[in-house]
């Protein structure tokens, strides 16, 4: 079955602008827990809250978007978020500035990822960003591999204009997106396409 | 010197007991991770050079040992920029 949308109200990963603040709805780390899981490492608590987040629908988040008038998003799963992000980068041909330690993480992913728990897909997709990446000088290994982890069911991230990030943030907690926080900023396009400090 | 073997073990155990092997290695002592397939050697290898160890690959049978020798590396914290730094813990 095909739909009808109205043109102005589409949400593509191409119409982002620069200048805008960056909104993830969902904490990252499902790849690390599942995998955490796998081999015994992980606490139950944690790996219920990661199954959680991965049965969570962005339907609410979506609805967020519509009235919040948000133009450019997208969801994040296989490629991590950095993969995602540098997606909507290029197809926006802007550069995204992330705060890693601004990144929303489950509870316990962190610290398995210090325990050398990341999934080989996370390698595949740091080898995937590595060249379009540039990186501050003091961001953490570990984060910066979170920021790799293939996520099962991730949030929604996209743009919005700075006076409304807050707005957007509180909306998308009223939703039930508890861990939704501001994460970066879009400017135009300089040299690599991802920043992170 | 420190053998990890990992023979048998799938993603993420290898990078896991790789870890902890560099935890108890003092810096620029000569080190052994032992695997048997290539996904693992890529995942295993990467995280090495991410942390500045110097590593050499070896092939005998379905062995595969990614090696660091002696005195090979320095310093004392991760790298964060991959390949292009020398750090290690």
């Amino acid at each position: 079955m095909t739909g009808v949308v109205h043109p102005a109200r589409v949400i593509t990963n191409a119409a982002l602008e620069p200048g805008l603040v960056l909104v993830l709805a969902k904490p990252l780390g499902t790849g690390v827990l599942v995998a955490g899981h796998r081999v015994g490492l992980a606490r139950p608590v944690d790996v219920a809250a990661a199954q959680a987040t991965m049965e969570q629908l962005n339907r609410g988040a979506a609805e967020v978007l519509q009235a919040l008038d948000v133009r450019a998003a997208t969801d994040i799963t296989g490629f991590g978020l950095l993969g995602h992000a540098l997606h909507l980068a290029q197809a926006s041909d802007v550069t995204l500035h992330l705060d890693t330690r601004a990144v929303p993480l489950l509870d316990g992913a962190l610290a398995l990822a210090k325990e050398g728990c990341l999934p080989g897909a996370m390698f595949r997709n740091l080898e995937y960003v590595d060249p379009h990446l540039r990186l501050g000088a003091r961001v953490d290994y570990e984060r910066k591999m979170l920021l790799c982890d293939p996520q099962t069911s991730g949030g929604l991230f996209f743009g919005v204009e700075p006076e409304r990030a807050a707005e957007a943030v509180r909306r998308l907690v009223d939703a039930g997106y508890a861990h939704a926080a501001v994460v970066g900023e879009s400017s135009p396009r300089e040299g690599q396409h991802l920043v992170l400090r | 010197m420190t053998i990890v073997d990992a023979r048998g073990e799938r993603c993420p155990r290898p990078l896991i007991l790789t870890r902890q092997a560099l935890r108890g290695v003092a810096t620029g002592a000569p080190m052994r991770v032992q695997i048997d397939n290539e996904t693992s050697r890529a995942n295993v290898e990467r995280f090495l050079v991410d942390h500045g160890v110097a590593v050499t690959v070896t092939r005998e049978g379905s062995t595969i040992t990614c090696a660091r020798p002696a005195g090979s590396s320095s310093a004392a914290t991760p790298s964060t920029t991959g390949r292009r730094s020398m750090g290690w813990r």
